[in-house]
């Protein structure tokens, strides 16, 4: 049993008025907390890299790798953001882990995988947890798969009660993580990636939010594509990969996320920081 | 299940094949990282569908962009893991 949330919630003299306004704002008031901010990232600087490491890597490293390693530099540079809500209140995580989607070839939806902060200091290291997952998931090997397979054999009815039940102690309560279907709670951060072949150009993306709050903020790749730009006086065409990033407002204000955002395309724009 | 570099060739290409127009034109030689037609969720298959194919099983270290950079490479480590090294028929390609 773990506790991935520290004792003491920030104090409301810390938050900014905007964070509290939503923190305390009335359900009635139907508020959105939801703050979406798409960008662009060079996607030739970004193949440019990829290449070459891919050369030189005992371990294939993909966009999305270099998207996770780029999200925990962030993080460590704005730990303020590395939080969860529970109730009305803001806690700090312990570590900083990050949650990625993927497609589950054997089950033929979307999972979660968590990586931890022993992986997250080294690309390699988070390519090769990535693909190993991957891996063991088409298999059927995933210990996860066992309690995903068993909630499906509930009944409509069962099945509703345990996700209110969970969902309203873990919106209200500190929980610990317990067990395999609760350890992706452990972080304040999701990454998609939506570059799939046949997957449409991205210009816009907002993912929904788990019920569990454990969900602030939401990183989406996108698949590259030309744009032409004016530089120097020339027209020119380049490749660009859209990043569009879903925030709390509730954690951060558009000021703040705008300067995290920044550093995380600022790493993908020049990868090289990532050794 | 004995295993030869052509026909692993011709198997692997026909299920590259199979899975869409922008893998059709894909050579045993192709470049499939500096093309950019390896994605992950092909890489996957790829190697979901060699471990059922030919009872083979790869480990995350096994995922190393230079045995997946072409077919043929790929063949190349079915070969290495199918068969005692003594047995293998490279001598067929």
């Amino acid at each position: 049993m773990k506790w991935p949330l520290t004792s003491h919630p920030f104090p409301d003299r810390k938050l900014s008025l905007y964070n509290r306004f939503y923190l305390y704002a009335s359900k009635a008031s139907q508020f959105d907390p939801t703050i979406v901010w798409g960008t662009e990232i060079d996607g030739d600087a970004l193949q440019a890299f990829l290449l070459y490491r891919n050369r030189q890597a005992k371990v294939l490293i993909r966009p999305v790798h270099l998207l996770i390693r780029a999200t925990a530099m962030a993080l460590e540079q704005f730990p303020e953001l590395n939080v969860r809500i529970v109730g009305r209140r803001i806690y700090a995580l312990r570590e900083v882990n990050i949650r990625m989607a993927f497609y589950h070839r054997r089950n033929r939806e979307i999972d979660l995988i968590e990586i931890g902060p022993e992986y997250l200091s080294k690309l390699d290291r988070i390519a090769g947890k990535v693909w190993d997952h991957l891996l063991r998931a088409g298999r059927g090997q995933v210990s996860r798969d066992r309690d995903v397979a068993r909630l499906r054999n509930l009944s409509g009815f069962w099945l509703r009660i345990i996700f209110r039940s969970y969902g309203f102690l873990d919106r209200h309560f500190k929980l610990p993580i317990l067990g395999r279907f609760d350890g992706t709670r452990r972080g304040c951060v999701t990454i998609n990636d939506l570059s799939f072949p046949g997957a449409p150009p991205l210009s816009s993306y907002k993912p929904s939010q788990f019920p569990s709050l454990s969900d602030s903020f939401n990183l989406t790749l996108g698949a590259a594509e030309k744009k032409v730009v004016e530089r120097n006086g020339q027209f020119i065409s380049i490749n660009i990969i859209p990043l569009v990033v879903r925030a709390d407002h509730r954690v951060v204000d558009a000021y703040r996320l705008g300067q995290f955002i920044d550093a995380v395309r600022g790493i993908l724009n020049n990868p090289e920081q990532v050794d | 299940m004995e295993t030869n570099t052509q026909s692993a060739e011709t198997e692997l290409l026909a299920f590259m094949k199979a899975r869409g127009q922008r893998l059709i034109n894909v050579t045993a030689d192709t470049d499939l990282l500096e093309s950019g037609l390896l994605d992950s969720l092909l890489l996957i298959d790829l190697i979901l569908h060699v471990e059922e194919t030919y009872g083979v099983q790869f480990g995350s270290d096994d995922v190393d962009p230079a045995n997946f950079r072409t077919v043929a490479a790929m063949v190349n480590l079915l070969l290495k893991r199918s068969l005692p090294p003594a047995r293998v028929d490279l001598g067929s390609a």
